[in-house]
């Protein structure tokens, strides 16, 4: 734990966003213990209330207190975004560790099978799904997973190829070690430093993905509520109900940049040279 | 008269926290006409001192001491406090720079002849016909064979000693009166670094170039440079004329790299010096020589030794120098 | 010496070995066969040290390469220990393979970025049954190839050339090697450091009964490290003896240019 604090601290990017990003996950689970109000409770008598000291953010349109609303939908915007990443990156990883590996046809059928899927108009084929109704967070996953690991699997096999032809795996392979430790022990963690990177960049592009959704109101369907769902709940009066979607839009823009700034530290940290903590 | 005169140069990098003095109170001077062999082994600084002066070191790194350029129209410029304006006129125009990499010194993605032809049309302002004539001549007169062939290949069609010709005709484009070399042979094998060595001793005649050759190779050094300097771990140890080292060699560690050089040219064994070179981060306390040094006493360790001159162009950093004379 | 290792059984034998690449440019698109090793026959015994003498591209790291077991001969064969390496099962060549040990010119390369040296003697160590305790092992590891045993907790990146080279021959010296191939041991190492590997390697050849097959383009180190010399020249060897004979009296033009090249002093 120690360590991992130091690890933190030794890059400024990692520094800030990991505080950013530590203080959203924490203010998304804990807050809805903590305040008075449910998300999804209404109070028609108080909707549309302005900022003030027992509605901090104000309410929507049926009364809902929006910091309730946000905190809730931290947790629904950040575990679909988690998720998604973790199922894409698993994805991605396998198929490009295979193809790098095993080359030849099969390398070339699922390159192709990238490039068919980086070509697909992700949005357009996600809002047909769902807008022929069968909407639910689990499908948005999937949907989200499924057009994302293409990058990774790209980046995999191209890293792998470069570090299969170095001479510290060639000498790994005149000690007669096996081809799966010469994949697992060293070239797997070699390319994991360009991995991590690449997903932690990846969960603020799914964030906003998911934001944007869930603002055409086809992703969370009520009385569930994302970043996104918030957002667009204060587009009927954007100036008159304002602080609707600036709130909700400061969170998703806050970690998004938490989680940038995360990717750029984590690049620093993890190149073998790097010498801040050693 | 003096071409380039460098005074306590000094150079810290502060990039990780805390400062490390990569150079420490070099001084040399270098008439025109003239050949310095800087020697040493890696890590021991001679790279950055080839950067300190043409003036582009990393941006963690910072300089201090005079290093006082005299350009061909007799303006003199200091390269630490000139400004980037100044400098762009002096690199490639009146310093020239080869690198040990050629391949990767040279843009993979243009065409040799382009890159040459490139650097003819800004420096020199002619226009591109004649540009292009000029550096195909340019590739002769560095000893390519086919240079309408090379004239169109990328870099990395090339094999290593004709990209460090390629590399060599880039430097001289803009007819620098000074060309930093920096080991520009390591890498090329036995055949090809004798080949290239002759092209550069040739072109220096002819051009009447000054040059700072960096090597690791002492036979290198001793067979072509008029003055020798020693760098050990950012120190000037030894700095003198060719012949008077290569007869009297005062410092130890000169000592011991003679030794070696010419017990491989003699087919004997050669005694290595012991341990390795002392760090730049964690280096020793006193003279940064002494923990592999054969006649080090206890004040080695304590204290800094200071420059002796030893005759008007001969100066060693050593508390007990040889015999000399 | 010339008596003993004339008694000793050949350990690599290499016969009539070719091997051709299909080169290939993308831009403009042409196929292209190149003749790396046209034709070449050699054998080292046992505490032997045999040189192949060329400059770059001439086609001797091919033959290292090919006896490593990386790059497939074309036409010929690599025996070693009687045994053709290329016809071998994969579980034959894996028992094999650790008795070749490959020592590279680029010497940071070949070490995993992310391992201390501890971890990287180790896992050569595993791959071997060894009767010692790790640790001790890879201690004495490290002092037979004269380094402090403090340095075991490094990370590649934290050690100097010199030090980087013999923690690959330490990883090489772990799994009890027959055959060190070394493929410009010291050319990109400093002039002291050079001399230091090349002494190292000359005592661990007498320790270990080593044989070397050194690949290098340095008359110079060369003579130091080896009892024959080959001089290859576009995939085929164009003189080869003793090394003292060759280098004395050399008959082919070619080796007297190399010769001449290792002397700078004549300089045009």
């Amino acid at each position: 734990m120690k360590r991992i604090v130091n690890i933190i601290c030794s890059d400024k990017s990692l520094y800030a966003g990991s505080i950013l990003i530590g203080i959203i996950i924490i203010f998304s689970l804990t807050g809805p213990f903590l305040s008075p109000y449910n998300y999804s409770s209404q109070n028609l008598s108080e909707a549309l209330q302005s900022p003030s000291i027992s509605h901090p953010l104000g309410t929507d349109y049926y009364g809902r207190d929006v910091l309730a609303r946000i905190m809730h939908g931290g947790q629904i915007t950040l575990g679909i975004a988690l998720l998604a990443t973790t199922i894409a990156v698993l994805i991605g990883m396998t198929i490009g560790l295979i193809s790098a590996f095993v080359g030849g046809w099969l390398d070339r059928i699922l390159m192709r099978l990238v490039d068919i899927m980086l070509g697909f108009p992700k949005l357009f084929i996600i809002l047909l799904v769902i807008g022929m109704g069968y909407s639910s967070i689990g499908l948005i996953i999937l949907f989200l997973a499924i057009f994302s690991w293409m990058e990774i699997a790209r980046i995999v096999r191209s890293e792998v190829l470069v570090i299969k032809e170095q001479l510290y795996i060639k000498s790994a392979e005149a000690i007669g070690l096996r081809r799966r430790r010469i994949i697992f022990i060293h070239i797997l963690p070699n390319v994991m430093g360009t991995i991590i990177v690449s997903s932690v960049l990846l969960i603020s592009t799914l964030i906003l993905i998911e934001s944007s959704i869930s603002f055409l109101g086809l992703g969370v369907q009520p009385p569930n509520a994302s970043w996104g769902t918030i957002l667009t709940e204060g587009r009927i009066d954007p100036i008159g109900t304002w602080w609707i979607s600036v709130f909700s839009g400061i969170f998703i823009i806050a970690a998004i940049i938490g989680f940038n700034l995360i990717g750029d530290g984590l690049r620093n940290i993890l190149d073998p040279k790097f010498t801040g903590n050693s | 008269m003096s071409l380039l005169t460098v005074e306590n140069l000094s150079v810290i990098n502060s990039s990780s926290g805390r400062s490390i003095s990569i150079l420490k109170n070099i001084s040399f001077s270098l008439n025109s006409g003239e050949t310095l062999a800087v020697i040493g082994e890696t890590g021991s600084g001679k790279s950055m001192l080839c950067r300190s002066i043409i003036g582009l070191l990393p941006p963690c790194f910072s300089c201090s001491g005079n290093i006082c350029y005299t350009s061909s129209d007799n303006t003199k410029t200091s390269i630490i406090s000139a400004e980037e304006s100044d400098l762009l006129n002096i690199r490639g125009k009146e310093i020239g720079v080869v690198f040990q990499e050629a391949v990767a010194s040279l843009n993979p993605v243009i065409r040799c002849g382009k890159q040459i032809t490139d650097v003819l049309y800004v420096k020199s302002k002619i226009d591109k016909n004649k540009a292009a004539k000029q550096a195909r001549k340019l590739l002769e007169t560095v000893g390519l064979s086919e240079p309408e062939r090379i004239f169109h290949a990328y870099p990395h069609q090339l094999s290593g000693g004709m990209a460090q010709r390629v590399a060599l005709a880039l430097a001289i484009a803009g007819e620098p009166q000074l060309l930093i070399a920096d080991e520009p042979s390591s890498s090329l094998d036995s055949i090809s670094k004798k080949y290239y060595l002759n092209l550069l001793n040739r072109l220096k005649q002819e051009n009447n170039l000054t040059l700072i050759l960096v090597t690791h190779d002492v036979d290198e050094a001793l067979s072509f440079a008029d003055n020798i300097l020693v760098l050990y771990a950012g120190n000037i140890s030894e700095y003198g004329k060719t012949g008077e080292i290569q007869k009297a060699p005062a410092h130890p560690y000169t000592k011991a790299l003679l030794n070696i050089a010419h017990a491989l040219k003699e087919n004997d064994l050669p005694t290595p010096i012991p341990g390795e070179i002392s760090s730049l981060t964690n280096p020793p306390s006193g003279c940064r020589f002494h923990p592999r040094c054969p006649k080090a006493q206890d004040i080695c360790r304590l204290k800094e030794p200071s420059s002796i001159d030893i005759s008007d162009y001969h100066s060693v950093r050593c508390f007990f120098p040889a015999d000399t004379m | 010496m010339q008596a003993g290792t004339t008694a000793s059984k050949t350990l690599l034998e290499v016969q009539d070995l070719r091997i051709v690449y299909q080169q290939k440019d993308t831009f403009p698109a042409t196929d292209q066969t190149v003749h790396a090793v046209n034709g070449v026959s050699f054998s080292i015994r046992q505490g032997e040290s045999f040189a192949i003498v060329g400059r770059s591209g001439c086609g001797k790291t091919s033959i290292a390469m090919s006896a490593l077991g990386f790059v497939k001969p074309s036409a010929g064969t690599i025996s070693f220990m009687g045994k053709n390496i290329w016809q071998l099962d994969r579980k034959e060549l894996r028992r094999l393979r650790p008795l070749i040990q490959p020592v590279f010119q680029d010497y940071g390369n070949s070490l995993n970025p992310r391992m201390t040296v501890n971890k990287i003697i180790t896992e050569a160590l595993l791959a071997q049954p060894n009767d010692q305790t790790q640790l001790d092992a890879v201690i004495q590891l490290l002092d037979s190839v004269g380094l402090d045993s403090e340095i075991r907790w490094r990370f590649p990146h934290q050690l100097s050339g010199g030090q980087k080279q013999r923690i690959n021959i330490a990883r090489a010296l772990a799994l009890n090697p027959k055959l060190l191939i070394l493929d410009e041991p010291v050319s990109s190492q400093d002039l002291s450091a050079g001399v230091q590997l090349i002494e190292l390697l000359n005592r661990l050849k007498q320790t270990y009964e080593l044989s070397y097959l050194l690949i290098s383009h340095n008359l110079s180190i060369v003579r130091l490290l080896s009892d024959r010399i080959a001089i290859m020249k576009d995939g085929v060897f164009i003189e080869r003896g003793p090394a003292e004979t060759l280098l004395q009296h050399p008959s082919d033009n070619y080796t007297k240019e190399l010769i001449d090249a290792s002397n700078l002093t004549n300089l045009s």
